[in-house]
């Protein structure tokens, strides 16, 4: 069968324009290897995580809940295992260690687990040293514990040392390297510290108002009946598909019951919102190549002019031109595609790099053809939708303009641009190509808000830059008059200036994509920077805590103020009540169908239609603390409604505004809770804005004051000018001493944790992001070749007049470092713009800007771009004088 | 010693095995302000001589020597210096900056040179060609004849010691042409400059002091 006219033609026209073809190709690529990168990446850490899952969980089922199991219960399970089933207990909780026998030793929050002899079921722990110890039977013996490397040097202990987990000292039998499902020490609390069964309650550790979760686990005789078995005893028991969170201990009064494949969900959660946002940043990268497609495909149309003309001139109409070109940009953009992910699949590595320590299971590469394909599916509609732009554009051309070979009309300026420009079929096709990408978005992002609203200001981004770009370019080359360049040594850049109001040079879409790379690398940095100066605890001594202290009974607040206040007379307290409780909805909402409390069965936990659907699922799903006080704190203030009336009949609630939003709440509704068997209703009478970065004790839901008095509850408090070293520490070691069942956070270190995963998640994004970079010169590198030719020819007349080598490239590499400076510094001021809408207008964030990182960004652009130009310009400098000559 | 001189010079042009000799065994010497013409029919070779003797390529036999000095020798960053200090070359069509106004190309050679007063110098060459005026204009704003003009005062303002002019009133109708040869040829005897121009118009040839017939690519007086 003969391939049909217009692909041959289209391919024909592709002769002799070998590096516009491969540029095309290139500016799709990038893009596709970055979205595959991504996607393998994502692929491989769930086989890695499926193939692990049982070393995640340590077994293969893990029952939790804040109480021992009930002895019928276990009976009951003992039952229904299989034969040959082994099981194990744990008592997890998150405590202090402090250095024994010291009055003001050292103190740090570790991960406890008290566990029998036959623990772990599946995998073994590792210790430092001793090849031998695969379970903790060793334990067992005394007051024994294993603790990480981390602990022991923190608090200056060596092995066969002590060390004081409440009331008790233990003897550091060993140095714990791994443990199944110990997962990367990143995310972690604290260190990991092991000690025989029974040892928690014997330490005091374990009493009313502690976390304590106690853990059965269960090893199947065959692994794969793990989840069968779960779904059994989930219905068995009625336990819900999700009820608590990894880390936290279920509510009270109900169990908590997790299979691998859980674990495995619980552990992928993370990854999978940071892949949304490569993936988002991919796509940016897709798109900023479509920036440059667009530009090759110009001058594409452009040397087919004559035979196009030709072609129109027997009777080829406008569906035909578009369909040369349609299998030109598919041909281009399958070449592309194929080379991007073939780059992505072996790139997933650097991915896995960046992200490095922070991975909870060892990588191994899969190759999983989804996302090649997806990715090579977004490089063809990128390389159809931009490719085909120009030509829509140019459709108004006469035949006999192209037969004459003259530039295809200019549309109108944006500047003259009407507001609404009348219909054509490019814009119908800009239209339809926005819409769809804006839908790939949403895809990309799980989510159409946060989709949608990237995409659109990624395009508000370009619009702003190419209306920059069009002002700003004639205005730097008149630049070129000015005195200071007046010198005989200024004749470089002066040229240059005066090339960058080159007429045809189409600088516009070099300053679009390399401005819009910044823009994006400009936001993520001010973002991280931002956040950082928020967590920093020094920037604001006194605002911010020094500590935070945890599960305080309402006997030991008193206690506590007086120690605080002889040990650190300046520190000030502020101290709020806590009640757990759960959210069961409002009244007059039909209540939940048979099975509707959580996903179904096999579904991943945690997955639902978008993110925001998960979102709003886990605000009202998870766990609440409610509190009370008697006026707004410091960092609040009233949005909607008025403060609850103290003395008032009804239960009044007030509710964070972000919080209200998930939940579907409005003033006037009223809530309901379950606090642990007791349902209370409370009328939601305010909405409050809450500023989360005062690092204050806050909450979601407040009540009326006198609602939960007599409820179970435990206190939270924080410190401010609580001192610093010694006496912080010696303050710490006191309250771990005499209230050996709360927990400390030094905000210090909760800080450093977090700048460290902030950092490696940036360099991740970081990484993508470059993509964008690698995009944008790309772009700058058609940019050069569209204007070769005459490049060429002022080179050579340069030559003529007594112009060397060394002079023409200098004006070239001041050229294009002048255009990518341009592009670097109009898309940075934009991420500044953008970067304050989205720290201080959304998450009400204070707004920093890292002058040195966003100067550092500059010089890269400049020079990146510089060295690119030169580099694509490369054959200019081998003009031959005589070529002007010639052309005469 | 001779201002510009030639010897033997060969240059072709062609695939290997089909090779054509655009310039033949030509010599030929030139003395200080002197004008000369190389006439001839269309591709007899006149061009590409005039390339060899500005040093915009290099023979493939012979030797072209500026003011003594042998050229073949010398680099491409030294043969720049002398083009650029020594010669001036005036193109058929034009071949200026095209987004560079006029005085802007007019000065060129100065910034090239890292001269001083560049602007002053290239605003009174352009007043001696009369176009002082049209200074901030770009070369599409002008008309051909003003555009030539423009190219003369760019070939003249380092007051070179060798004019080299291909075919400078090509372009032109007969009234700019006149204008064109005007200038070119009072300005080359005011600066006691040696002028080279290849036309194929008798009417400017018999302005010059000899005329140089050519034909298949040798000179035939």
């Amino acid at each position: 069968m003969k391939a049909p006219l217009s692909l041959r033609l289209g391919l024909d026209l592709l002769r002799g324009q070998a590096p516009r073809a491969w540029l095309f190709a290139l500016c799709v690529a990038v893009g596709v290897a970055a979205r595959t990168g991504v996607g393998s990446f994502l692929a491989s850490l769930d086989a890695s995580l499926q193939r692990e899952s049982r070393l995640l969980l340590g077994a293969d089922l893990e029952i939790s809940g804040r109480a021992p199991l009930e002895p019928g219960r276990r009976a009951q399970l003992l039952g229904l295992l299989p034969p040959g089933s082994r099981t194990s207990e744990r008592v997890s909780l998150l405590t202090m260690a402090s250095t024994a026998g010291r009055q003001a030793g050292r103190t740090r929050m570790v991960q406890l687990g008290a566990v029998d002899r036959d623990y772990p079921l599946a995998g073994r722990l590792v210790l430092e040293g001793a090849a031998g110890a695969s379970t903790a039977a060793a334990l067992q013996s005394g007051r024994l514990l294993y603790a990480q490397r981390e602990l022991l040097t923190q608090l200056g202990v060596a092995p066969g040392g002590s060390v004081r987990l409440g009331s008790l000292d233990f003897t550091v039998a060993g140095v714990l390297v791994d443990e199944p499902g110990l997962g990367p020490g990143a995310f972690s609390l604290g260190p990991r510290v092991l000690i025989g069964a029974g040892q928690a309650a014997s330490a005091g550790l374990t009493g009313f108002g502690s976390s304590v979760s106690y853990e059965t686990l269960a090893a199947l005789p065959d692994p794969l009946q793990a989840e069968p078995f779960a779904r059994r005893l989930r219905s068995l028991w009625g336990i819900p598909e999700r009820a608590g969170f990894r880390g936290q201990p279920p509510p009270a009064g109900t169990l908590r019951l997790r299979s691998p494949r859980d674990a495995e969900n619980d552990l992928k959660r993370f990854f999978d919102r940071l892949a949304d946002y490569l993936g988002l940043v991919s796509l940016a990268a897709l798109l900023l190549g479509g920036v440059g497609v667009a530009s090759v495909m110009r001058g594409f149309v452009r040397e087919a002019a004559v035979p196009l003309g030709i072609l129109r001139s027997v009777g080829a109409g406008p569906a035909f031109t578009r369909e040369v070109f349609a299998w030109q940009s598919l041909a281009l953009g399958l070449v592309g595609s194929l080379l991007g992910a073939a780059a992505g699949l072996l790139g997933q590595a650097a991915l896995a790099a960046a992200l490095g320590g922070f991975l909870p299971v060892a990588l191994t590469p899969a190759w999983s053809p989804l996302p090649p394909l997806w990715g090579m599916f977004l490089g063809l509609l990128t390389a159809l939708a931009f490719g085909l732009e120009p030509v829509l554009a140019a459709a108004g051309q006469s035949t006999a303009s192209l037969l004459r070979d003259e530039e295809p009309p200019a549309g109108p300026r944006l500047a003259s641009a009407p507001l609404l420009p009348a219909w054509s079929p490019a814009l119908a096709w800009r239209a339809a190509c926005a819409a769809a990408f804006a839908v790939v978005a949403g895809l990309e992002a799980h989510s159409w808000s946060r989709g949608s609203g990237s995409f659109a200001a990624l395009g508000v981004g370009a619009l702003l830059l190419n209306a920059a770009g069009d002002r700003l370019l004639p205005l730097a080359s008149r630049g070129r008059s000015l005195p200071v360049l007046a010198s005989p040594r200024g004749f470089p850049l002066r040229h240059a200036l005066a090339n960058l109001g080159r007429p045809g040079l189409r600088a516009g879409a070099s300053l679009v994509a390399l401005g819009c790379a910044a823009l994006l690398l400009g936001v993520l940095a001010v973002y991280q920077h931002s956040l950082l100066e928020e967590l920093r605890p020094a920037r604001d001594r006194g605002r911010v805590p020094d500590l935070f202290l945890i599960d305080l009974q309402k006997g030991q607040v008193e206690p506590l103020r007086a120690l605080v206040a002889s040990l650190a007379p300046d520190a000030h307290l502020e101290l709020s009540p806590m009640v757990k409780a759960r959210y069961r909805g409002k009244v007059g909402d039909p209540p939940p169908a048979a099975g509707q409390t959580g996903t179904a069965p096999g579904t991943p936990q945690g997955s639902g239609r978008t993110r925001d659907d998960e979102d709003g699922r886990s605000m009202r799903e998870r766990e609440q603390n409610l509190s009370w006080r008697n006026t707004l704190g410091p960092g609040e203030s009233l949005s909607k409604g008025v403060w609850m009336d103290p003395a008032g009949k009804d239960v009044e609630a007030s509710l964070e505004e972000w919080y209200a939003e998930r939940l579907g709440a409005r003033l006037g509704d009223v809530l309901r809770f379950d606090v642990q068997g007791v349902e209370v209703q409370a009328r939601v009478s305010s909405l409050r804005k809450v500023d989360w970065a005062s690092f204050q004790p806050n909450f979601f839901v407040l009540l009326s004051p006198w609602a939960l008095q007599d409820a179970p509850q435990t206190w939270i408090a924080s410190a401010s000018r609580a001192g610093q070293g010694a006496g912080l520490e010696a303050l710490q070691a006191e309250v771990v001493r005499r209230f050996p069942n709360v927990t400390l956070f030094e905000v210090a270190h909760a800080a450093a944790k977090i700048e460290a995963i902030l950092d490696r998640i940036a360099g991740a994004v970081r990484l993508v992001a470059l993509a964008c970079l690698a995009t944008g010169l790309a772009v700058l590198a058609g940019l050069a070749l569209a204007s070769a030719r005459s490049r060429r020819f002022e080179a050579a007349l340069l030559k003529v007049l007594g112009g060397s080598r060394g002079q023409i490239l200098a004006a070239t590499a001041w050229e294009f470092g002048l255009l990518s400076a341009l592009a670097g510094l109009l898309g940075l001021a934009l991420s500044l713009a953008f970067g304050w809408v989205l720290l201080d207008r959304v998450l009400e964030l204070e707004f920093h800007v890292p002058w040195l990182l966003l100067l550092g960004l500059e010089a890269l652009f400049t020079a990146t771009g510089s060295l690119t130009g030169v580099a694509a310009s490369w054959g200019v400098y081998q003009a031959s004088p005589a070529e002007v000559l010639r052309q005469d | 010693m001779k201002r510009l001189e030639a010897v033997d010079l060969v240059k072709h042009f062609g695939a290997p095995g089909a090779r054509v000799a655009a310039v033949d065994g030509v010599s030929l010497a030139l003395e200080a302000g002197e004008r000369v013409a190389v006439t001839g029919a269309s591709g007899c070779g006149k061009s590409t001589l005039l390339g060899l003797l500005a040093l915009l390529e290099r023979p493939d036999g012979g030797e072209v020597l500026l003011e003594g000095e042998p050229l073949s020798r010398l680099d491409e960053a030294a043969l720049a210096q002398r083009r650029g200090s020594r010669v001036g070359i005036v193109f058929q069509s034009f071949r200026l900056l095209a987004h560079l106004s006029a005085l802007e190309n007019v000065r060129v050679p100065l910034d090239l040179a890292g001269e001083p007063d560049a602007d002053a110098r290239a605003r009174a060459w352009l007043d001696r060609v009369g176009l002082l005026g049209r200074a901030g204009h770009r070369p599409g704003e002008l008309s051909g004849g003003e555009q030539q003009r423009v190219a003369l005062a760019r070939a003249l303002i380092r007051e070179p010691a060798v004019i080299l002019a291909d075919e400078p009133t090509g372009n032109l109708d007969s009234a700019h042409g006149a204008m064109v040869a005007e200038l070119l040829f009072g300005l080359s005897r005011a600066q006691g400059a040696t002028l080279l121009l290849v036309t194929h118009e008798a009417s400017l040839a018999r302005r010059a002091d000899r005329v140089l017939p050519m034909r298949d690519g040798r000179l035939e007086a």
